[in-house]
C-alpha cells in the first residue's frame, strides 16, 4: 500500500462502508472489524440469523449491526447492507467475509481501482498475476477456472477470478445492487458480476492476497463444486432472459443526525 | 352392476368425498378461498368425469389410449399444473420473506439508534 493511496482512501472514507455478512463467526468478526475501524472505515456487519454471539461481538467492537431473523444466504445479507448505505447516505460498499480470508488493509487497493480507474465494480482477486494463493482441490480448480471464463465473456473484463466476495461497488451500481440484488443461493458470486456486465457497468480486478479459512466451513467444498457449477450456469443463463426493469424498492433516504456524529 | 357403472359410482364417490373435505378445511380457515376454488373445481371435475364415463369411452377410442388410461394421464397432469402452481406460490413467498426480513433488520437498528437518543435526553435533562 502507497502513501499516495492510502490518503485517498482515507479522504474517501466517508463515503464508504464496509459491509461484512456474518453467519456463526463469533470467532473471528470481532478482528475483522477492529482491524477496520482501526484503518477509519465504519463496519457494518450483517449478522445472517446466527445463532452464536456474532451480533454481540461485532456490536462491541464497534460495528453497526443489522440482524436477520432467518438465515438469507450471502446474497440476501448483501442485499440488507446495499439497503442500509443506500438510505444512509454511502457512495461506495466494500463488501468483506467476517473469517478473516480478506485483509481489511487492501481495502485501499479496492478504493484506488474503484476511484482512480471510474470503475462501479472492483473485484479483489485471489489469481490476478497467475498467483495459486493456497491449495485447493482439483474440482474445484477446474469450477473455478470454468467460472471465471464465463465471469469474462459476460462482464467483457479478463476475470480471474469470479467467486472472490472481497469487492468494493460503487457508482448507480450500489443503488441497483440495493434493489435487485441477486439473493438466491450462492448468487452473490457470479450471477452478480453477470448482472453488473448486462448493465453496461464497469468492472475491474485487482490482485489481492488472501489466507484460507480458519473458522467456519466454506460453502465450496471439492464435490459440492460441480452441484454449485451448474446451479450458477442456469442462473446465469436464465437471468439472461429475464427483464432487466425489475420492481424497484423504494428506498428513503433515512434521518442523520450530524450533532450525534453517526449516520 | 355393471364393470362401468361401478367405476362411475366410485369416482362420484370420490368427487363428493373431496368437495366435502375441501369444503370443511376452507370453513375452518384451513385453506384459503383461493387454494379452496380451485379443489372444488377437481371435485366437481371428478363428478362430471363420472357421468360421462361413456364420454371418455369414447374420446379415448379415437386415441391410443384405454380409458382408464386416458383418465390417469390426466389426472397426473392435473397434479403436475397443480404441484408447479404451488411452486411458484413458494416461490413468491421466499422472496416475501427476504424482503421482511431485510425491512426488520433495517428498522431494528434504526430503531436501537432512536431509543439511544432518546435515553440520551432523558439523562441530559433531569426532572
Amino acid at each position: 500500500m502507497t502513501e499516495r493511496s492510502a490518503g485517498l482512501a482515507a479522504a474517501r472514507a466517508g463515503e464508504v462502508l464496509v459491509v461484512i455478512p456474518a453467519f456463526n463467526e463469533e470467532k473471528s468478526v470481532g478482528r475483522v472489524v477492529a482491524r477496520v475501524r482501526a484503518l477509519g472505515y465504519p463496519a457494518l456487519v450483517v449478522d445472517d440469523g446466527s445463532i452464536d454471539r456474532t451480533a454481540e461481538v461485532a456490536e462491541l467492537g464497534g460495528a453497526v449491526v443489522l440482524r436477520l431473523p432467518v438465515n438469507l444466504g450471502v446474497g440476501g445479507a448483501l442485499r440488507c447492507g446495499f439497503r442500509y448505505a443506500v438510505t444512509h447516505g454511502y457512495r461506495v460498499v466494500v463488501q468483506c467475509d467476517a473469517d478473516e480470508q480478506h485483509d481489511p488493509a487492501q481495502i485501499a487497493n479496492l478504493l484506488d481501482a474503484l476511484y482512480n480507474e471510474g470503475a462501479d465494480l472492483v473485484i479483489g482477486s485471489r489469481f490476478a498475476a497467475g498467483r495459486q494463493p493456497y491449495a485447493m482441490g482439483r474440482i474445484r480448480r477446474i469450477v473455478m477456472r470454468r467460472l471465471a471464463r464465463m465471469a469474462s465473456r459476460r462482464t467483457g473484463v479478463r476475470i480471474t477470478d469470479a467467486t472472490s466476495g472481497f469487492r468494493a461497488i460503487g457508482g448507480n451500481l450500489l443503488g441497483a445492487f440495493a434493489s435487485t440484488y441477486p439473493t438466491e443461493y450462492l448468487g452473490d458470486t457470479i450471477e452478480s458480476l453477470a448482472r453488473a456486465g448486462r448493465g453496461g457497468y464497469r468492472v475491474v480486478e485487482v490482485p489481492v492476497e488472501m489466507r484460507a479459512r480458519d473458522h467456519g466451513v466454506s460453502t465450496a467444498s471439492s464435490l459440492a463444486s460441480a452441484w454449485y457449477l451448474i446451479r450458477v450456469v442456469a442462473a446465469v443463463w436464465l437471468q439472461h432472459y429475464r427483464p432487466t426493469g425489475r420492481r424497484v424498492v423504494h428506498l428513503t433516504l433515512w434521518e442523520t443526525d450530524p450533532a450525534s456524529g453517526t449516520r | 352392476m355393471s364393470n362401468t357403472a361401478v367405476q362411475e359410482s366410485l369416482i362420484a364417490a370420490g368427487g363428493v368425498a373431496m368437495f366435502a373435505l375441501v369444503f370443511w378445511f376452507s370453513r375452518r380457515r384451513k385453506l384459503s378461498l383461493r387454494y379452496a376454488l380451485g379443489w372444488m373445481a377437481v371435485s366437481a371435475l371428478l363428478l362430471v368425469a363420472a357421468l360421462m364415463l361413456a364420454l371418455v369411452g369414447g374420446v379415448s377410442d379415437s386415441l391410443p389410449f384405454t380409458p382408464t388410461g386416458l383418465l390417469s394421464a390426466t389426472g397426473i397432469g392435473f397434479l403436475l399444473l397443480i404441484t408447479l402452481q404451488l411452486s411458484i406460490s413458494l416461490s413468491g413467498h421466499q422472496e416475501a420473506i427476504r424482503e421482511l426480513s431485510e425491512a426488520n433488520a433495517l428498522l431494528e437498528e434504526r430503531l436501537s439508534r432512536v431509543e439511544q437518543r432518546e435515553r440520551g435526553r432523558a439523562d441530559a435533562t433531569p426532572d
